[in-house]
């Protein structure tokens, strides 16, 4: 029998959650992904695009 | 939120080429919930391009990626906006719902429906002199000769009124129906009238007639002259036909609001080229296709801003770079300049 040795590593991921002993803490919440991102062509060298500013779910600090 | 990062493509793109594709730079975030609007130039013509962004907070955290934005650039350069001019009222320089713009010989002729005249203006829209005055009733299109006489489609009347240069009355005669539009070709004019098209020469006298559909099917909406001998017509289904005589040569046109797309267009022109305007009325713009239809450019969005319409209801092309828009809902007249 073969002996193989395993180096494992273990990241924890944590869910930071909407608790008010959060606000003193870093802001660990992306804001939300746009979803109506559109762009219409305006001429032979230009387009423009349009979509709605995301929301900003996690803390604002400072 | 604090920024932005905007990236565009030709080929599709993922999370794992992210940072491989060109990133634009973009205006600061504004608050949730906002319409965010951004011009990106510097593109190639009739380019496929894709887009996608993400937002950060700042920490920075950044957002997953967005949904996939397409679109493709235009085969050519639309017109930039040269001149406006006119008002609502019934003064000079003013008009109640323009409806139709020709050019001939340096001047510009504008049928003032709901003031029962004709204007007539110099190519930096200086007010020369006014036609029809208590003459015209409903004007409905117009169209010159070679000699510079201008023939008006009176549909208020249910007749045909020509005049000279001057402004002065030369001719009219009654017609059968009211017409639509007008145009002439050498010694022949050409008026729609629902599906029919009547012909009679410059002086007024009859000619044979052509019924391009029947009654029932989507009327004329306008007539062009096109090139060599070669004729338009603008059908409200919307379909652009080109005939030779009485036959027809092409046909194609659909409705929508996309580019390309026309909803209830109202008028038509054709250049040098063969290429054809299209007032796309219901779509507040104007588009440029090929003689047989396919997409080049689009110019105009809803608005009372210079550059935008509001029902842009006719065209009138003096070669070889400069177009005149009746912007009939704002009572105004715009001009536009190709700079090649």
């Amino acid at each position: 029998m073969r002996h193989l040795q395993y180096t494992i590593a273990v990241f924890l991921i944590g869910f930071t959650g909407c608790g008010p002993d959060q606000s003193s803490g870093p802001d660990g919440t992306a804001p939300a992904f746009v979803r109506d991102l559109n762009a219409v062509a305006i001429s032979d060298s230009a387009l423009l695009v349009t979509w709605t500013a995301p929301g900003d779910d996690g803390t604002r600090v400072g | 939120m604090t920024e932005y990062d905007l990236r565009i493509s030709n080929t599709s793109f993922n999370e794992e080429d992210w940072s491989q594709v060109t990133r634009i730079r973009t205006t600061s975030p504004r608050s949730s919930g906002q319409p965010e609007s951004f011009r990106v130039g510097g593109l190639d013509p009739s380019s496929a391009y894709l887009l996608a962004i993400k937002a950060a907070d700042e920490v920075p955290n950044w957002s997953g990626i967005s949904n996939y934005a397409s679109t493709t650039t235009f085969d050519e350069a639309p017109p930039e906006l040269e001149l406006v001019w006119g008002s609502h009222g019934s003064n000079e320089n003013q008009f109640d719902a323009p409806m139709d713009v020709s050019v001939f010989q340096g001047l510009v002729y504008v049928a003032d429906w709901n003031n029962h005249r004709i204007q007539a203006f110099d190519e930096n829209g200086q007010f020369r002199f006014t036609i029809g005055e208590s003459q015209l009733s409903k004007s409905f299109h117009m169209s010159n000769d070679a000699q510079g006489s201008l023939f008006v489609a009176d549909s208020g009347y249910v007749r045909i009124v020509v005049f000279d240069q001057a402004g002065q009355e030369t001719n009219s005669w009654i017609l059968s129906h009211s017409p639509s539009s007008i145009f002439v070709q050498g010694e022949e004019l050409s008026v729609s009238m629902w599906n029919d098209v009547v012909r009679f020469t410059t002086a007024g006298a009859p000619l044979p007639g052509l019924v391009l559909r029947y009654p029932e099917q989507p009327q004329i909406t306008n007539l062009s002259s096109g090139t060599n001998d070669s004729w338009v017509v603008l059908f409200s289904d919307p379909q652009v036909s080109s005939y030779n005589g009485d036959q027809l040569v092409s046909s194609w046109g659909s409705s929508g609001t996309g580019l390309g797309f026309m909803n209830h267009p109202k008028d038509l022109a054709v250049d040098q080229d063969g290429n054809i305007l299209v007032a796309d009325t219901g779509n507040q713009r104007i588009q440029k296709f090929s003689a047989t239809g396919r997409f080049l450019a689009a110019w105009g969005r809803p608005g009372p801003a210079p550059g935008e319409f509001a029902r842009p209801v006719a065209i009138a092309l003096q070669e070889p770079n400069v177009v005149y828009v009746a912007d009939s809902g704002n009572d105004r007249i715009q001009k536009f300049r190709w700079h090649h």
